[in-house]
């Protein structure tokens, strides 16, 4: 199927960034989606990097053969367990094959094996690489939905988020895409309230330290490690600091553990008003905007949230 | 701070006083056993010219006793009263008020040593703010060791001197030099509130043609900020000067990789023990 590249072709300014999502069923539909898209793309000479499950990736190579040499694979595992890590990948790859010619991508985020709040950062993430690569030249990004496993409801979000869908049919714009200006509003829906009464400490630049022992402590109580309690330590502080330069001089902490996780949330009366915040790499010299993309690397989900009266940040780190 | 000789006292104070100066702060210094000429000749022969800054309202001068009032201690009273210099060093244009006092005079009241340390502790909570700074002087030679600790213990800001070190302390990091060593040795947390007091003593070494080594074996707590600093402290460096960042706890290296700062190219992180490791970075 070269369905997305007939797109790329006649539907979009030649050379722009295409988004879309492929609509299948099963291993068989995934590898009758996939495949002659990525062999379309060798063919072109495009740089190619598919993200998607360990198990995935040798049912490619299988079935591409030594044509898989020529293609790049990340596991999705590692590269997207918090999906805020995703764009970053795909901006890193972009900026090292930009200049020879197109690129082409499959990344795969949302499978059924994640949970609600990382189903619900997938969603956003998938929004937001529209915002992250409005502006790349020629990079054609395919997303795989397994609609026969995921929830109805789930594929039609996919529909909001992705400007093309591509289903057995071919390719075509989808009328359900949100739109650049409001992916790129502040993110404010609402996060579940914690089911258990939440561990409370209100914070100012003096409070600091109080958090670093809450977190350090609450941690330790969730069976986490000294090395990835230090983490997470590190986490808190930072955003907590961000609340102290940022969101009106400080902020509350709140801890509970939800669904095998230990759960640190930080609300201040601040704004986020950067759609990518903590989804782009700092480089080398840079000084400032370090805070959020720390967090990212170091805790398995990141929640971030920016209402009327304030931001909530919500890390979330795997226990056991 | 804790002074064992004349000269760690006056070096304290002159310490003290350049660095409130520089801070565009007035400074108060109250006086038990040290006579008002004794101490303007300190600061004179630092370079310090003391009778400008007296008449321009820069330094002031006061008997420590007298500061604390007759009668006996009364805490409340005393932190009052700082609250109000600092209040008036604030309309007079300063930046702050820094506030040096010898506490010999607690000597003569021994009885005062519990209300003295709760005192102390109030202190510790104005000077928690920025706008007053308060270093209290305690001789070693007369201090019984255990009272010592309780007294800087209790302190916001503290500074101990002997005769081959200088240790300051701004809330939970401490920061000490080594005298003829460039660098410092960083203990406790570095945070947000305290990287700027570690930056303001780092870069009182970057001038010369040494590497800086900052020995960070025993720092229990160093954030993005903390690490910021370091860097930027390196970038200031000419090309062949390292600041060396001496085995900072373990996750420093991951936090400075994360960041895009380890391969900033004047600083060194050293793993090993005096210096001699694994260099990289």
């Amino acid at each position: 199927m070269t369905a997305i590249a007939s797109a790329h072709d006649h539907d979009h300014e030649p050379g722009s960034f295409v988004h879309g999502a492929l609509m299948y069923e099963g291993d068989e539909g995934f590898l009758a989606g996939t495949v002659p898209y990525i062999r379309d793309g060798l063919e072109r000479d495009e740089a190619t990097l598919v993200v998607v499950s360990a198990r995935k990736i040798r049912m490619l190579r299988g079935e591409l053969g030594s044509d898989a040499d020529a293609v790049s694979f990340a596991d999705m595992a590692e590269v997207g367990a918090n999906p805020a890590r995703i764009i970053p990948a795909w901006r890193d790859f972009a900026d090292e094959h930009s200049h020879n010619g197109g690129i082409r991508g499959i990344g795969e985020p949302i499978h059924p094996g994640r949970d609600h709040a990382e189903m619900v950062e997938c969603h956003r993430h998938e929004s937001l690489l529209n915002v992250a690569f409005a502006d790349t030249a020629a990079f054609n990004l395919l997303c795989p939905y397994d609609v026969a496993a995921l929830d109805p409801e789930v594929v039609e979000t996919a529909r909001a988020t992705h400007p093309v869908v591509v289903d057995e049919g071919g390719a075509c714009e989808s009328d359900r895409f949100a739109g650049l200006s409001a992916i790129a509003a502040p993110f404010a829906a609402p996060l579940p309230e914690p089911a258990v009464r939440p561990f409370s400490l209100a914070f100012d630049i003096d409070g600091l330290d109080l958090v670093r022992r809450a977190v350090a402590v609450h941690a330790a109580n969730a069976g986490i490690d000294s090395q990835r309690g230090e983490d997470v330590v590190l986490a808190a502080n930072e955003v907590a600091t961000n609340s102290v330069r940022y969101g009106g001089g400080g902020g509350e902490l709140r801890m509970w553990r939800e669904d095998g996780r230990l759960v640190l949330e930080i609300a201040d009366s601040g704004r986020i008003d950067e759609p990518l915040a903590g989804r782009v790499c700092p480089t080398g010299g840079q000084i400032g905007g370090h805070g959020l993309w720390l967090v990212n690397q170091v805790c398995d989900l990141v929640q971030l949230r920016s209402f009327e009266s304030g931001s909530v940040v919500r890390l979330h780190v795997r226990l056991g | 701070m804790t002074t064992a000789s004349e000269d760690d006292h006056r070096e304290a104070l002159i310490r003290f006083a350049r660095d409130a100066w520089a801070r565009d702060a007035r400074l108060l210094y109250l006086a038990h056993t040290t006579d008002e000429g004794t101490v303007r000749s300190w600061l004179d022969d630092a370079g310090l010219d003391s009778a400008s800054r007296l008449d321009g309202g820069a330094l002031e001068l006061g008997a420590a006793a007298g500061a604390y009032g007759d009668g006996g201690f009364d805490p409340e009273r005393q932190i009052d009263a700082f609250d109000a210099e600092r209040r008036r060093a604030r309309q007079d244009g300063y930046s702050a008020l820094a506030v040096m006092g010898e506490m010999s005079w607690m000597l003569d009241a021994p009885e005062d040593f519990g209300r003295v340390l709760e005192y102390e502790r109030g202190l510790g909570r104005i000077f928690a703010g920025a706008d007053l700074v308060g270093a209290c002087q305690f001789d070693r030679d007369v201090f019984p060791d255990d009272v010592l600790d309780d007294l800087v213990g209790a302190h916001a800001h503290r500074i101990w001197a002997d005769g081959a070190a200088t240790a300051a302390s701004r809330g939970p990091v401490t920061v000490t030099e080594r005298h003829g060593v460039p660098g410092v040795e960083l203990s406790g947390e570095i945070d947000f509130d305290t990287a700027p007091y570690v930056a303001a003593r780092i870069a009182e070494h970057l001038p010369g043609d040494e590497d800086i080594v900052i020995d960070a074996r025993r720092l229990s707590f160093i954030d993005l900020t903390g690490c910021r600093i370091l860097v930027q402290a390196s970038m200031k460096l000419e090309q062949g000067r390292f600041l060396v960042l001496l085995d900072p706890p373990d996750y420093v290296r991951r936090l400075l990789s994360i960041c895009g700062w380890l391969d900033c190219p004047q600083l060194a992180v050293v793993s090993g023990a005096n210096g001699h490791g694994r260099a990289d970075g």
